[in-house]
């Protein structure tokens, strides 16, 4: 990936952006999770105005860090992009050298944008994105050289779009997922065509998708797990075979869509 | 007619886009080993020094776009989906690039100062080279992208301008304003104001006197239960994954998923906000 160097972009923090980090962080039980949580939401505030600057708007009432019940509990500062995903947005305190992230915050993320602070609480730069992660092994924290440039979000996002909003990729997710998952789905099978061999693609796509289905051990109290017959071998072989066809079809489709452009 | 690097080309607009990315996609090695430097430097220079309007700055500018973006293209990506957006986007890169506001923000940003560029000094090329391209090619590849999806219609509330409202520093910050809090400050701040209303809400998810958590659960599921399920992924530490979640009641993920999504996530905020959270 590449380095930004000196390149990061500067955005302007309101006081109304600060009135309303206050006013989550005194509802904290300690010092130490007021700071994080205010600088959770500023984080937030930043990455939504840059959003809103490629034309990508946000909605920051849909995310778990403006859900009060939530963000007492976990350190999250997501922000969700409709019908797209959800876009992690990490603070990093001046010296800060890696972008940390809790285990909370490493599921069903489409991107992590990492938000620079510095002893001036008036703006902040955005040092860069990096893609979802592989949710089999994911990274705790990020090097801030493994960050990719923050202008290059706009092809990521329009990357994701194009596939979200394709009749054939999304009729092919639905025969086996709910709409709701498609842009989670889009953004994983993203990762693995861009970093993956082609020959590689399907089975670690399968497998990423066997793992969504949630197969599970049967329930013997309850009809509804048992009529999915999970834990049956002929069940596991051929909903195996059935995944890498679909993985396979929706990569042919989505090499149509993404072409050979490296990202 | 500009001389660059020896190389003669007239700057037209618009139709004259597709000439223009013809010859520079015969020379763009050459382009790419030598106009790179202290050229763009220069056009830089003359596009600053003289006034919005006039026809040396829209030369300049002009020049500068084409050639950004015809050095970047080769590395843009989806180019099967925008190419026919480019005359158009060019057009407004262009535009917008030409304003007095527009430069100076670049100025900023970049660190440099009109007065002192100095085009036979590595330093401040080495700093345009790396500032201007990426500059101008967002801008170009951000109004492409807008254009694409405004004819799909997926541009969904389109801002006016893609000026960064934060490039320049001194303009709406709150320092301008209200005195901002410093990081080492903001926490002394918040300690006299802490409310607690966290483990408030702690105690009311552990007890639930009104069975609000334990009776919202999925359907024949009592123990997936909200209840249950948030314990698991908020309270627990560390929390439990939702495949981790799905294999310990032995309930399928989605469904957990769309359960804490739709039922459990409001009924916290509901509760949440009954304690005194806003």
């Amino acid at each position: 990936m590449n380095t930004t160097e000196e390149y990061y972009y500067t955005i302007a923090l309101t006081p109304e952006h600060h009135q309303v980090a206050k006013r989550f962080a005194i509802q904290q039980d300690t010092t130490e999770k007021a700071k994080q949580v205010y600088l959770n939401t500023l984080a937030v505030f930043a990455v939504e105005t840059f959003l809103e600057e490629i034309s990508f708007p946000a909605d920051l009432e849909a995310g778990d860090s403006w859900n009060a019940g939530i963000r007492c509990f976990h350190d999250v500062a997501d922000l969700l992009i409709p019908d797209l995903g959800k876009i992690e947005c990490r603070p990093l305190l001046p010296e800060e050298t890696k972008v940390s992230l809790p285990s909370e915050v490493l599921e069903d993320r489409i991107a992590y944008v990492a938000v620079q602070f510095q002893e001036e609480l008036d703006r902040v730069q955005l040092l860069g994105y990096h893609p979802t992660l592989d949710p089999e092994s994911p990274s705790q924290e990020l090097e801030i050289s493994q960050l990719e440039p923050i202008e290059d979000l706009i092809d990521y996002l329009f990357r994701l779009e194009l596939a979200i909003n394709d009749d054939d990729v999304v009729a092919k997710v639905r025969e086996k997922f709910d709409t709701k998952s498609i842009p989670e789905i889009v953004a994983q099978l993203e990762r693995i065509y861009r970093t993956c061999d082609e020959s590689d693609r399907r089975y670690v796509a399968s497998d990423y998708l066997t793992g969504l289905t949630g197969v599970v051990q049967e329930n013997s109290q309850t009809s509804s797990v048992r009529s999915f017959r999970a834990n049956s071998n002929d069940f596991d072989e051929d909903n195996e075979e059935d995944l890498t066809d679909l993985a396979e079809d929706l990569f042919d489709k989505l090499s149509e869509i993404w072409g050979d452009d490296d990202l | 007619l500009n001389n660059i690097s020896g190389i003669d080309f007239v700057c037209l607009s618009g139709a004259g886009y597709e000439k223009i990315a013809l010859l520079m996609r015969n020379v763009s090695f050459f382009l790419t080993k030598t106009i790179m430097d202290e050229q763009l430097c220069e056009l830089l220079k003359k596009a600053l020094q003289n006034p919005e309007g006039s026809s040396e700055r829209d030369q300049s500018i002009e020049t500068l776009c084409i050639i950004v973006t015809q050095l970047k293209e080769d590395q843009g990506k989806f180019s099967h989906y925008l190419e026919p957006y480019y005359p158009e986007a060019l057009e407004k890169t262009k535009e917008y690039f030409n304003k007095d506001e527009t430069l100076s923000n670049y100025l900023n940003q970049a660190n440099l100062n009109l007065n002192n560029i100095d085009c036979q000094s590595s330093d401040d090329v080495k700093r345009i080279q790396e500032y201007l391209i990426r500059w101008i090619w967002s801008i170009f590849k951000k109004r492409s992208i807008d254009q694409y999806r405004r004819t799909k219609n997926l541009l969904k509330n389109p801002v006016s301008t893609d000026q960064p409202r934060s490039n320049d520093p001194e303009q709406g910050t709150v320092e301008n304003t209200i005195p901002c809090p410093t990081l080492t400050g903001f926490a002394l701040l918040l300690e006299n104001e802490l409310k607690q209303i966290a483990r408030q809400l702690k105690h009311q998810i552990e007890i639930d006197p009104e069975n609000r958590f334990r009776n919202c659960h999925i359907k024949n599921r009592q123990d997936g239960n909200c209840q249950t399920l948030i314990k698991l992924r908020y309270l627990k530490e560390p929390p439990l994954t939702l495949k981790e979640t799905s294999k310990k009641l032995k309930i399928k993920l989605p469904t957990i998923s769309n359960h804490i999504d739709k039922k459990c996530k409001k009924l916290l905020r509901e509760i949440a906000e009954e304690l005194g959270y806003e």
